[in-house]
């Protein structure tokens, strides 16, 4: 990393300097010493992912990589943006398909178009199209997480509960939940936390949250199929058909160990985060397909999915494309990915047959519903300010949850501060 | 360092001044290398991140030109990232919440650590060491633990305390539900801070002469007519003080409650002022109007402490006359 | 500190008192007692068994959190020490001079120090953290242990605080009288003015030791290297890991037990040193 030079502090100057050090990025490339080896230093945060570095640098004494997670999820572009900012980040990164945006509206990434034959015919068109950005390509595909409805069979078994195939039944399923022995029993946990998976709901509903025209965004959050599906959840909160904890705080925890919550709306990557989480439901897990409003049409969207990134600064963007077309894009690399229970967004993983879950150590239809959930994505153009609208629907679906605000606020409101902040 | 040599005599008025003078004056120099490194640091670690933070408060990251996803630019707006931090409701709401949990959480800080540490003082009481160190235990952990063990604690299905309380046949309402949410947080801040405040106000009583205490024995005061006309008049400026850091430490409050927020949706990103600042910096990528809204904090943190300590001067000046 | 009770030996005890006060000390204790306990249980025993049972999973736990990350909490712990340590005696060190400086000399420009140092109190750390990570960032000490160190060096509070207790127990007389003896300023300070002093910096030291340890948002806006990251920080980590990851309740809560212990042993050994009194003292 090119450290900026100290010299031009002690111009007093301060605030010119420190302004023009936010917005220039990572500064100026250094010719490359190809002779020694080299190290990239690499942020991620994925599980598993360090096992497949550790197989990499075994073999590349050369390119040695260092991995590290400084952040997680929401809290990670930030940590990414203010180091690459201040000329201190990192070679490459893990980035959600969703924080893609950000990381290149703010100008932080580094194409990848120089390498992009050797990358592009191992993924779907689809998953290309969510890592280039008007017309470049900026990430290289490493997991998908398509939706689907985990959920345990050993309490739907002995209710004598039928997955829901759509919205309908899922209500009436909800419904007859309610009704169990105890009273204390929810189908499903409606968080605003998961501000992804309301976004994902009203995508799967045929919404379109922002789109370029005429060199200009249009946000549409509060449009009829976002509202139709804002709706639905309303009447499941205020019926009392879903529980409303927080994911992952202790109380939605308790819930679902102990059986008070049948099912969860999650990634093909819910088996690995469920067995750490619940390590006495082992075998008691199942995957279907999502509820749909039209069963002739299947539409699917992503929870999680994430592409590796190459940072804008590094000053070894060589090094750094060929470990990470080799970590994702390669067949070897996907083959690993698969071992270390990735689904894969390389086509060559996710064709290839693999052993069932440790939670779920006899089902073997697991990765087959997985691999069709895949083959129903629906592809989506994401604003450029995705962390905005997620803080903005975690805030008002909480208040319209908490009752605080009214549920009629929660569109216009979100609308207008993912616009506001484009504008 | 001029005359270290002066002559010393005293034999007119004015030697000894011009005596005092220089002496002074030589040792401002090792006055000035003392505090030299104090400057520096502050210059440092406050005075120049102040400076940049109030310029960055008035710059502003527009659109920028030439695709959907082009860089946003810097553009100067002056105070406009202060005017529509003004103008924004959830700005006051933020205030007014804030105001809500200061004028709760200080008197009940102040209160209980008065308490305890006349508790403390007590001649007799038993376990005073072991009170004393438990009282301020909590004043170590850090504030991400301490939302971490409360946010256990306060789940009705698992927390002790519920099936203790249920037990005896009372039902406590979910505390990170609803307005329930001020005494979540309240609870884990007095947990906090209480023991600091009582341990000071303690070692305040401790340093009352023990003849005072006799004699008001002697007169016939019992010990409940001690503690109000002997030991509370001697802790005032103790009090005070405390009482300023505690509203000092309420309207900075931050992390118990961003701790918090991801257990409940009664806490949202502006719950408090400084939540907000934390949101524009970290959740929206907006340093400009994040800085406005915290120099705008600072300045009534100022504003509310001159007028505490002004308070105290008011009362110290009525107290003495 | 202690004050002679008349006749204590042959009175009974308060026990009201000591009742209550006893309340509040299970108020206190709770928590730190409730995380003693979770930190036996393994992820199903946290949420399935009763608060204050025995779990089975205590070696677990702590091999786990050990183990987590390649053995990163051993560094953590070690950073928390390194930053606590060293921060605290630096600013000791700077708030002792400081404050004996501004007790004990005068100058022109001390009333404008004073008031300027005084203000600092009154900031929030949010708000000067961000502007100092990205100054910090362009000096190239941000991923440095200076980065925590250096902001942490200078407490305006220490300075008051050695300031106040200067005031009260340095009599300028023995400086005067070092000053005839024809004793340098520093041998004055060194020899006479800092053990006077001593009492009051062991307090200064304790508070600021305790604050760094508590510190959370400063490493974390300065470091992004993990290496040099404090326990808060990875407290922090574990517990907000994003969507697709487990929360690693257990070792975060075995990591929170065995992070509450040196705070604990602290308090114990070093509470005989606490001169609070300098604090309450300090308005006259």
């Amino acid at each position: 990393m090119a450290r900026r030079s100290r010299t031009a502090l002690a111009v007093a100057g301060v605030l010119a300097i420190a302004l023009s050090a936010c917005s220039s990025g990572g500064g100026a490339e250094e010719t490359k010493e190809d002779d020694g080896p080299v190290t990239l230093e690499f942020w991620a945060w994925g599980s598993n992912i360090d096992k497949r570095v550790e197989v990499w640098n075994a073999e590349n004494p050369d390119i040695q990589v260092e991995i590290s997670a400084p952040a997680a999820g929401n809290d990670m572009p930030v940590q990414v943006l203010s180091a690459v900012r201040a000329g201190q980040g990192p070679d490459m990164a893990q980035a959600e398909f969703t924080q893609m945006p950000t990381y290149v509206s703010a100008g932080v990434l580094h194409d990848l178009e120089a390498n992009r034959d050797d990358i592009v015919d191992k993924f779907s068109e689809e998953v290309i199209e969510s890592v280039s950005f008007d017309g470049t390509l900026y990430g290289i595909p490493q997991d998908l997480g398509p939706a689907l409805l985990m959920h345990r069979k050993d309490l739907f078994a002995a209710n004598g509960l039928e997955v829901p195939t759509t919205w309908d039944e899922f209500r009436s399923l909800a419904e007859k939940v309610r009704t169990l022995e105890g009273g204390d029993k929810y189908l499903l946990n409606f968080s605003s936390l998961d501000a992804d998976l309301f976004m994902g709901l009203a995508l799967q509903a045929g919404a379109e949250w922002w789109s370029y025209e005429d060199d200009a965004w249009q946000v549409n959050i509060d449009d009829d199929a976002t509202q139709e599906v804002l709706d639905f959840w309303k009447g499941l909160v205020e019926d009392d058909l879903v529980s409303t904890y927080q994911t992952n705080s202790p109380e939605y925890i308790e819930a679902v160990a102990s059986g008070r919550v049948f099912a969860t709306i999650a990634g093909a990557w819910a088996p690995g985060p469920l067995l750490n989480q619940y390590p006495d439901t082992v075998g008691l897990w199942a995957g279907a397909q999502i509820p749909q409003w039209d069963t002739d049409e299947p539409r699917v969207f992503a929870r999680g999915g994430s592409a590796d990134v190459i940072l804008e600064g590094t000053d070894h963007y060589e090094q750094a494309v060929e470990f990470l077309t080799w970590l994702n894009a390669s067949d070897e690399g996907a083959e690993g990915l698969v071992e270390v229970n990735k689904f894969t967004a390389a086509l060559h993983g996710q064709e290839i047959d693999r052993t069932p879950p440790a939670l779920m150590p006899d089902d073997t239809e697991y990765w087959p519903t997985a691999s069709e959930a895949a083959s129903h994505l629906v592809s989506v153009q994401w604003g450029p300010n995705t962390q905005v609208a997620f803080t903005a629907i975690t805030d008002e679906l909480g208040n319209a949850i908490e009752g605080t605000a009214p549920w009629e606020d929660v569109l216009p409101t979100v609308d207008k501060i993912v616009g506001d902040d484009l504008g | 360092m001029t005359t270290t040599t002066a002559p010393r005599r005293a034999t007119t008025d004015s030697a000894p001044r011009r005596k005092a003078n220089t002496i002074r004056r030589s040792h401002h120099v090792f006055a000035y290398a003392l505090i030299a490194p104090a400057l520096a640091l502050f210059a440092v670690a406050f005075v120049i991140p102040i400076v940049y933070s109030i310029g960055l408060s008035m710059f502003s990251r527009e659109a920028g030109s030439g695709g959907a996803y082009a860089p946003k630019e810097d553009a100067f707006v002056g105070l406009g990232n202060y005017v529509s931090v003004l103008a924004d409701p959830t700005f006051w709401a933020s205030l007014q919440r804030l105001a809500i949990f200061a004028v709760i959480m200080v008197p009940l800080m102040m209160l209980t650590s008065i308490v305890l540490a006349l508790l403390l003082d007590l001649p007799r009481v038993g376990a005073r060491a072991f009170s004393r160190t438990a009282i301020f235990l909590p004043y170590g952990v850090p504030s991400v633990i301490a939302a971490l063990m409360w946010g256990f604690l306060y789940v009705p299905e698992i927390s002790p305390v519920y099936q203790l309380a249920g037990s005896i046949g009372l039902e406590l309402p979910p505390l990170l539900r609803g307005d329930q949410i001020y005494t979540a947080i309240i609870n884990v801040v007095l947990w906090g801070g209480i023991g600091f405040n009582a341990i000071i106000i303690y070692t305040a009583l401790q340093s009352l002469p023990a003849e005072r205490i006799d004699a008001a024995r002697l007169d016939g005061c019992n010990e409940w007519a001690i503690a109000r006309h002997v030991k509370l008049p001697h802790v005032l400026p103790a009090t005070v003080l405390t009482a300023l850091f505690s509203i000092i430490g309420a309207l900075q409050i931050y992390s118990e409650p961003q701790m918090l927020s991801s257990l409940t949706t009664a806490i949202h990103s502006t719950f408090f002022p400084l939540m907000r600042v934390y949101r524009d910096a970290f959740a929206h990528d907006d340093l400009n109007s994040a800085a406005a809204a915290s120099i705008l904090l600072a300045l009534a943190t100022v504003l509310l402490s001159l007028l505490v300590l002004g308070l105290r001067t008011f009362t110290s000046r009525k107290a003495n006359s | 500190m202690s004050r002679a009770f008349p006749a204590r030996a042959r009175q009974p005890r308060n026990v009201i008192a000591t009742i209550v006060l006893l309340g509040a000390v299970v108020y206190f204790l709770l928590p730190i007692v409730w995380v003693l306990f979770s930190s036996t249980k393994t992820t199903g025993e946290l949420f399935t068994t009763p608060a204050f049972s025995f779990g089975s999973g205590f070696f677990d736990n702590i091999v786990d959190l050990f183990q987590y990350q390649g053995g990163a909490f051993a560094v953590w712990l070690g950073n928390s020490f390194l930053y606590s340590i060293v921060g605290a005696t630096l600013s000791t060190i700077v708030s002792a001079a400081a404050g004996y400086a501004l007790a004990l000399y005068d100058f022109p420009g001390k009333k404008a120090i004073m008031i300027g140092l005084l203000a600092g109190v009154l900031l929030p750390t949010i708000t000067l953290a961000i502007p100092q990570y990205m100054l910090f960032a362009q000096w190239g000490l941000t991923n440095t242990y200076w980065a925590v160190l250096i902001p942490v060096s200078i407490t305006p509070f220490g300075i008051y605080l050695a300031f106040v207790y200067a005031k009260a127990s340095v009599p300028v007389e023995l400086l005067e009288a070092g000053r005839v003896d024809g004793s340098s300023e520093f041998r004055t300070f060194s020899s006479i003015g800092l053990p006077l002093l001593l009492p009051g910096l062991v307090t200064i030291f304790l508070l600021q030791f305790i604050g760094v340890w508590n510190n959370f948002l400063l490493p974390y806006i300065m470091q992004s290297d993990a290496d040099l990251a404090p326990i808060t920080v990875a407290m922090y980590l574990m517990l907000n890991r994003g969507g697709s990851e487990p929360i690693l309740y257990s070792i975060a809560i075995a990591g929170s037990a065995v992070a509450v212990i040196p705070v604990v042993a602290f308090v114990l050994l070093l509470q005989r040193f606490w001169r609070l009194d300098l604090i309450s003292g300090s308005i006259k």
